[in-house]
């Protein structure tokens, strides 16, 4: 049995690597990126991001294998609450003042999805959230089932192995990607401190017991 | 490795975002429960959130803080100082094996933006123990650290601050101003003006009833050097919930000088205690009294625990193994009072009142009043009488109403029809409570000289 200090040791490498290849998944986004996409997604009322990347001890609720046995991970999660119900959502942010490599990294990002879902058996969203737009010819398009199958295509041996691609699995998810677009100004747009503070006294000592 | 720690780290373990969620708040709350048994714990539906907290801890006061549980991002850290500092909340970092990064994502230039604002952890949250406290000072200091602490607490700050509020306890006790300086520097960083007041009002209390020169206690908060009643009070009840009891007799003396009837009934209810008993010893002979009522117990006390002392809405009450005997100066406590069952009979109130010189009786609904001459009434004048000696030819089964007799030291009126006892001038309070547990109460056989061994 490991002692307290050994614990904590072996718990903080597990928990700075899965940082460390979380971190290196989420090239190009940064800290800053999240925890705005965060703020911004909070602000609707609609969503509670309950863990980011940049977290530590989180990673590994963001964290899936891939058909190789590799891990890749998203940057948030949480609960979605629409008028329908809550859900569980992953999220990608991308803190990017130019396109990028978002056209590559957003069709690699749909198979993940899809990887995400067949694997782990939950409907969970999926939110893009990026500062500059991509791919704009077929912009339309980047939320729908052909788009999807078109990314598994690329990416079926990382993403699929030899298993067949499940249509049933890929329709669901295109009803369940959201792609965010964010500027800086937009987020300028949004509830003040005080009045964040006005729902959160709605939410606790008006609402609890 | 602390309970919650085992607890967070094993919700991280899941790949449940929702049940890893609900795990860590449980522990969380369980942890907060432990560090401030004062408070009721309340969750949110909200996890790890910008601004809506995790959980908020209630006072009976009314007074509220709120939780927000974070993972050391100093990014997010940052951020939260001026999202949610200004309502002054605690953010309470669950990072696990020295991974936090408190000390280097809040500094203090963040902090001074949020004032109210407490950053700690569960290295420090695990030492916040008021009901494993060694002494009052610690269990002051402990119990408001969730409540009142505002800046970085980690670990290492806790440990040294309970540290010095215990030497701090024992260096007033003692009479040692080193002690005493260096457990108000160290709480004074964590707390407002109000905690701190109440930490060196606590000690300049000890220092005094530990005997040392009331002059050298090193004040340093010289703008405000009177103890007030509120001292005294506040002081009272820490020494009243403290389980370990002060068996040096000098103490509750010197104590009992510094005390009036109005703050000591004013401290609120406190159940029958070593250190209540101790202070009462030493206090009861100094207490002049006016009206004192019997309630007679459904179940009378064991004899071994047979006569106790306890503060109870604005009453000093002595607890026989029959009855409770609550005391007050005033008898418009009892203005109001009016006792279930009838004025006793002659026969019955003639046998109480034995010891005492009869100076005026009121029977039943015949108005059969029978009155001493005012003159006769003078304490120790020879025309007394004892009500078996003045009612003679009266029926034995008459209810005795009201009766006013003299004991060597007062008047005393007893309404048997109201269970009240007035004494005229007021008498000490060991007079009043045996009078009114003799006159008013079933005293068994044997139970008298106890009372009167008990009050001394």
């Amino acid at each position: 049995m490991q002692s307290d200090a050994a614990h904590n040791s072996s718990l903080t490498d597990i928990q700075s690597s899965l940082r460390l290849v979380a971190g290196e998944e989420a090239h190009g986004t940064g800290e800053d990126g999240v925890e705005r996409a965060r703020a911004w997604l909070e602000k609707t009322g609609r969503v509670n991001v309950n863990f980011t990347v940049y977290e530590v001890g989180a990673a590994g609720f963001l964290t899936f294998d891939d058909a190789k046995g590799s891990e890749y991970s998203f940057d948030l999660s949480g609960v979605l609450d629409l008028d329908e119900g809550k859900s569980t959502f992953y999220g990608e942010v991308k803190k990017y003042s130019v396109v990028g490599r978002q056209p590559d990294e957003y069709t690699e990002y749909l198979a993940k999805c899809y990887r995400a879902v067949v694997t782990s058996g939950h409907p969970h969203h999926f939110f893009w959230i990026t500062w500059h737009p991509f791919s704009q010819t077929k912009w339309t398009n980047l939320c729908t089932a052909d788009e999807i199958r078109a990314a598994l295509e690329t990416h079926q041996a990382k993403y699929c192995g030899a298993d067949e691609i499940d249509n049933a699995a890929v329709t669901a998810l295109a009803d369940r990607l959201w792609l965010v677009v964010l500027s800086d100004r937009q987020e300028a747009l949004s509830m003040s401190n005080a009045m964040l503070g006005e729902l959160r006294r709605a939410a606790t000592v008006a609402a609890l017991p | 490795m602390s309970a919650v720690s085992d607890a967070v780290t094993q919700a991280l373990s899941s790949h449940d975002v929702v049940g890893a969620s609900s795990g860590i708040k449980d522990a969380v709350c369980d942890e907060l429960s432990r560090a401030d048994t004062a408070a009721t714990i309340r969750r949110t539906e909200y996890f790890n959130h910008s601004y809506v907290p995790d959980v908020v801890m209630n006072w009976s006061d009314g007074y509220h803080r709120e939780v927000f549980l974070r993972f050391s991002s100093a990014e997010r850290l940052s951020a939260d100082v001026d999202r949610i500092g200004q309502s002054g909340p605690v953010l309470f970092d669950l990072t696990i094996g020295g991974e936090s990064e408190l000390k280097s994502a809040v500094g203090e230039e963040a902090l001074g933006r949020a004032p109210a604002m407490l950053v700690t952890d569960t290295e420090a949250s695990e030492q916040v123990r008021p009901d494993q406290a060694e002494n009052m000072l610690e269990r002051l200091v402990s119990s408001n650290v969730f409540r009142a602490g505002h800046g970085l607490l980690d670990g290492e700050t806790v440990e040294q601050t309970l540290s010095a509020t215990r030497s701090g306890f024992d260096g007033a006790v003692a009479g040692n101003p080193s002690l005493v300086r260096a457990a108000l520097a160290s709480t004074r960083p964590i707390f407002g003006l109000g905690i701190e007041r109440r930490v060196e009002r606590t000690l300049q209390l000890l220092w005094w009833v530990g005997g040392a020169d009331e002059q050298q206690f090193p004040l340093s908060l010289p703008d405000d050097m009177e103890l007030d009643a509120d001292d005294m009070r506040e002081f009272l009840r820490m020494v009243f919930s403290d389980d370990q009891p002060v068996g040096d007799g000098r103490f509750w003396n010197r104590l009992s000088d510094r005390l009036d009837f109005g703050t000591l009934v004013s401290v609120g209810s406190v159940k029958e205690s070593e250190n209540l008993n101790s202070l009462m010893a030493a206090y009861s002979s100094r207490v002049q009294l006016s009206h004192a009522v019997v309630d007679l117990r459904d179940r009378p006390m064991p004899p071994y625990d047979a006569y106790g002392w306890e503060l109870d809405d604005g009453f000093v009450v002595l607890s026989g193994p029959d009855w409770d005997c609550r005391m007050t100066p005033s008898g418009n406590r009892f203005s109001q009072r009016r006792d279930e069952g009838k004025a006793v009979p002659l026969e019955q109130a003639s046998a109480r009142s034995l010891d005492y010189r009869v100076v005026e009786a009121e029977f039943d609904e015949k108005a059969r009043q029978v009155s001493l001459s005012r003159k006769a009434a003078q304490p120790g004048a020879p025309s007394q009488r004892t009500l078996e000696e003045l009612a003679e030819g009266f029926d034995p089964s008459s209810q005795v109403r009201k009766l006013t007799v003299v004991s060597e030291a007062s008047r005393l009126t007893v309404d048997f029809e109201r269970m009240l006892v007035g004494a005229d001038p007021d008498v000490s309070l060991r007079a009043i409570a045996e009078a009114a547990s003799v006159l008013l109460a079933d005293v068994r056989e044997g139970d008298l000289d106890d009372l009167q061994w008990f009050l001394g």
